[in-house]
């Protein structure tokens, strides 16, 4: 007798197993999501951003780039394989799977299983220098054999029959998506000791047998953008051709709409996968204001299709409101990240603000996600691409017509806290799209701005960590003569007021110029305090200006004029701690610059800047102004061909313009207007524009008129409750844009004039 | 509170055994357990302490001038961490709560350390967008161990 009861117990008992069965079977099955690639060197696709290599423990200096990916456990001779993965062909996805496949070669030899662990890599390397000591150039590993997490994402078994052993790596993609630096994957036997090898085929070897990662995952939308009307917001948007191969019979259905008034939708916002949230339900932060299946491309949000409650319901003339649109499959996946633990950032999304006037109505070109703070301005190659750094060691680059990523960020080892100057191919030396970026991991990089492919990556002092804050400069060899075009860049170490150091490295290649590098307090060379500006290029008088501080006094430089080909000094000048970049005339004719207007004394405190307008042949100064709102921001901005010149600068209140006739033979500035801006950014206009743009921590970018100052019209970024601090504005003329960054961990395009 | 200071590349390096003396000041008799007597291993635990390092000296506080602060260090001291490789996760946060700065440092502990960690970030300020746009107010900094949050204290940055 059944000891659990009556025949209907068993019955039950059956039943459970069923169903028990069938659970099993679900979760074993494949994630249903829409389309899937396969990322491997190919014909078509080079892996230009792929790498891998051997660690090896037994000669632990040596660079091991070749056929194979080996990995062994054996006491003193253990090896590592890292790799990493060219994600560029999905640049603008929700992860929903990622298994990563190396192929066979050669399998161990012994029987039996050996248990190998895919680890996240947690630290920057170099495929033509990583070793198993070494992560970049002399830069060892925290622990040698390779930085990584404590915890392997996936493990998998591999024994003497094995033609390949897979992981399931879906967290660690996922997060590269999500804000991540994606530093690639290392495969290590999990075992100590066991003395069994197993080679796998690398990037180098046939394709076939390379590295593969299949990854599944769900489109954003394409071409989003809003129009404002009165009381209403039309958003339209193309729904994605595929780029791979659907899975099952999966097709995409339609979009699901979030609404969030004066802030975009937060990023943990994220409907989850497989459900359907209901119109004008909440998710997180946003509102279902809009759910279709049936493969619409359009949604005017008025009183007649948006009947929420609030704080959905029709869109109020004067308010903005933000969407985030989450393209969907029949099965309910979307385009966001799985895991939402540090939220999903990136999905499309549009802003707008309706008003029953036309003028007063206002709307993004695009919004982007840079997952956390940066302030300086974008780099811009003016209708091609717009480059943002991001103190999570990322690197965008933005397609500036349409506002998304070129391809997944590039991960670099520190943050990156300035602008990032694009160079385009017809002007650089190097006859390509170019970034040059540098790092607070003491790193200087040229970076493929159309692939993102690495051109070079130098740590110029070699051994030691340089610090860096302020952007390189770019002299032009097409403009200046010369082998190749040269980059600038000071250092910023903060520990010492005479030692610091200037660099100039070949474009090309990133050597050192022959000079390079200038070291203050050596030799002949006056003590040199800190550098946190971006080095000027001065084409007319063959020259570099640099401004540093120095040592809060004014009895050392603090602006230097360089000769960029011999690194002579040929001038300095005493002008007290100097934050700020110098900036120079249209015709080259007056360098103006501003210091921190220190207090003094030995606790060096910024008061308000003296401006100077300095004679760039000789350095000296032609004039000087002495402001009263704090220190000038970033940098003061100069417009005109020739003089007199306006300058404009922003202090901790307010917008200020200054005018200056240089060619009287004791010229002065003249106080021209001032306009009260909370905490403004740098300002930014150009000849010929009749406005100045200024960010604002208010979280609007203001429209000032250039002749007045007078406040005509501000564009909202982010004035909720994640209001951001607006960074220094860039313009774009081809476009008729101005781009900005926020503290709220995005970058806004907006169409000029307002 | 002053910690033993570490040379320039280990302060880059940011995650160092900080040695005896703040094993000394870390450490009570009552806290050390026997690892035969069955009791869970302890949780680990991390300090943080701010401070401006002017000269050789690095002095600690809750507040800081921005205007007057070259660069803020933000140490963290870590305690009871298991061996094995490890991934701290240090996030900057701006008053308001946006993410300023994050910064992943990989160290390792080895099976034997009972030793205390001590990691060091420098936080630039002077001439900084802190400095700058006057990003003043209570700032956090938060620390993860492995993904999983351990501690999080504010600092206050006046003008």
């Amino acid at each position: 007798m059944d000891r659990r009861g009556p025949v209907t117990g068993v019955q039950r008992t059956d039943w459970r197993r069923w169903v028990a069965l069938t659970l099993t079977l679900l979760m074993a099955a494949p994630v249903i999501a829409r389309e899937t690639i396969v990322l491997q060197k190919s014909g078509t696709d080079s892996q230009a951003r792929g790498a891998d290599a051997t660690l090896l423990q037994a000669s632990p200096t040596t660079n091991s780039v070749g056929s194979a990916l080996t990995v062994t456990s054996a006491t003193g001779a253990s090896q590592h394989a890292i790799l990493e993965f060219d994600l560029s062909r999905i640049p603008n996805v929700g992860i929903k799977q990622a298994l990563l496949t190396l192929h066979v070669i050669t399998p161990p030899v012994t029987a039996g299983n050996l248990t190998y662990g895919a680890y996240d890599v947690t630290n920057f390397w170099q495929a033509n220098a990583v070793s198993w000591n070494t992560r970049v150039a002399t830069t060892a590993w925290t622990a040698a054999g390779g930085d990584t997490a404590g915890t392997a994402t996936a493990t998998a078994t591999v024994n003497h029959t094995s033609t390949s052993v897979q992981f399931n790596v879906t967290t660690d993609v996922e997060n590269w998506y999500n804000g991540s630096t994606n530093y690639g994957t290392i495969i290590k036997d999990q075992a100590a000791n066991d003395g069994a090898a197993t080679i796998f085929g690398s990037k180098e070897a046939s394709n076939a047998t390379s590295p593969e990662l299949d990854v599944t995952f769900v489109q954003n939308v394409t071409g989003l953008a809003a129009t404002p009307g009165n009381a209403s917001i039309t958003l339209n948007w193309t729904i994605p051709a595929l780029i791979g191969s659907p899975v099952g019979t999966e097709k995409y259905t339609g979009v699901l709409i979030l609404r969030r008034t004066s802030s975009p939708v937060d990023k943990t916002s994220v409907p989850t996968d497989t459900t359907s949230p209901a119109l004008c339900s909440t998710v997180g932060t946003g509102t279902v204001v809009f759910s279709d299946t049936t493969g619409k491309t359009t949604f005017t949000d008025n009183a007649t299709n948006d009947a929420c409650a609030a704080p959905g319901g029709a869109p109020v003339n004067g308010t903005t409101y933000f969407y985030k649109v989450f393209l969907r499959d029949s099965s309910n996946y979307y385009s966001a990240q799985d895991q939402i633990t540090n939220g999903s950032t990136y999905t499309e999304e549009i802003s707008a603000t309706p008003a029953a006037t036309t003028a007063a109505q206002q709307t993004t070109q695009w919004i982007a996600a840079t997952f956390a703070t940066d302030l300086a301005s974008p780099a811009v190659n003016p209708g091609t691409v717009v480059g943002v750094g991001s103190q999570i060691n990322l690197l965008f680059l933005i397609n500036a017509s349409t506002g998304v990523r070129q391809f997944l960020p590039v991960s670099v080892g520190g943050a990156i806290a300035s602008r990032s100057p694009v160079i385009d191919a017809a002007s650089s030396s190097t006859g390509q799209d170019i970034v040059y970026l540098t790092d607070q991991d003491g790193l200087i990089y040229g970076v493929n701005a159309d692939t993102g492919v690495f051109d070079w990556i130098v740590n110029p002092i070699g051994t030691g960590i340089l610090s860096l804050q302020g952007g390189p400069a770019v002299q032009l060899k097409t403009v200046a003569g010369g082998a190749t075009d040269l980059v600038f860049f000071g250092t910023r170490n903060a520990a010492t007021t005479t030692g610091n150091q200037i660099f100039a490295l070949n474009g090309n290649t990133g050597a050192n110029a022959s000079w390079s590098p200038i070291t203050g307090a050596k030799g002949t060379t006056p003590d040199l305090d800190m550098i946190s500006s971006t080095p000027l290029v001065d084409y007319v008088n063959n020259a570099v200006w640099i401004t540093s501080r120095s040592a809060c006094g004014n009895a050392q430089p603090s602006l230097w004029k360089i000769n960029p080909s011999t690194g002579a000094i040929l001038a300095t000048e005493d002008l007290g701690d100097i934050d700020a970049s110098p900036t120079l005339s249209f015709s080259g004719d007056v360098v103006f610059v501003a210091n921190n207007g220190d207090s003094g004394g030995t606790t060096c405190k910024a008061g308000n800047s003296t401006i100077y307008a300095i004679n760039p042949i000789t350095g000296a100064t032609l004039a000087s102004f002495t402001t009263t709102d704090g220190s000038v921001v970033s940098y003061p901005i100069v417009l005109g061909t020739s003089p007199p010149y306006t300058v404009i600068y922003s202090g901790s209140t307010a917008v200020h313009a200054l005018s200056i006739n240089t060619s009287n033979a004791t010229p002065t500035f003249v106080p021209l207007w001032n306009m009260t801006i909370a905490n403004p950014s740098a300002p930014i206009s150009s000849i010929g524009q009749l406005f100045v743009y200024v960010g604002s921590s208010d979280g609007k970018i203001h429209e000032l008129a250039l002749n007045t100052g007078a406040d005509t019209k501000d564009a909202i970024a982010n004035t909720g409750p994640t209001k951001g601090t607006v960074g220094d504005p860039s313009l774009d003329e081809a476009l008729s844009r101005v781009y900005v960054t926020t503290t709220d961990q995005r970058a806004y395009a907006f169409t000029i004039p307002f | 509170m002053r910690v033993p200071r570490m040379n320039k590349e280990s302060q880059r390096n940011i995650i160092s055994l900080a040695g005896v003396l703040l094993a000394a000041l870390s450490f009570s008799g009552c806290q050390m357990t026997s690892t035969d007597g069955g009791a869970p291993p302890a949780a680990p635990t991390a300090v943080f302490t701010f401070c401006d390092h002017q000269g050789l000296e690095c002095e600690a506080g809750a507040t800081f001038s921005a205007a007057a602060t070259r660069d803020l260090e933000v140490e963290v001291s870590w305690q009871n961490i298991p061996a094995g490789n490890h991934v701290q996760t240090l996030e900057i946060l701006a008053p308001g709560g946006n993410l300023y700065q994050q910064t992943q440092t990989p160290f390792q502990t080895p099976e034997s350390s009972t030793d205390p960690l001590l990691s060091i970030q420098t936080l630039p300020v002077a001439g900084t967008w802190i400095q700058q746009r006057n990003i003043m107010g209570e700032w956090t900094a938060r620390v993860s161990l492995d993904g999983q949050v351990i501690a999080t204290q504010t600092v206050e940055l006046t003008p």
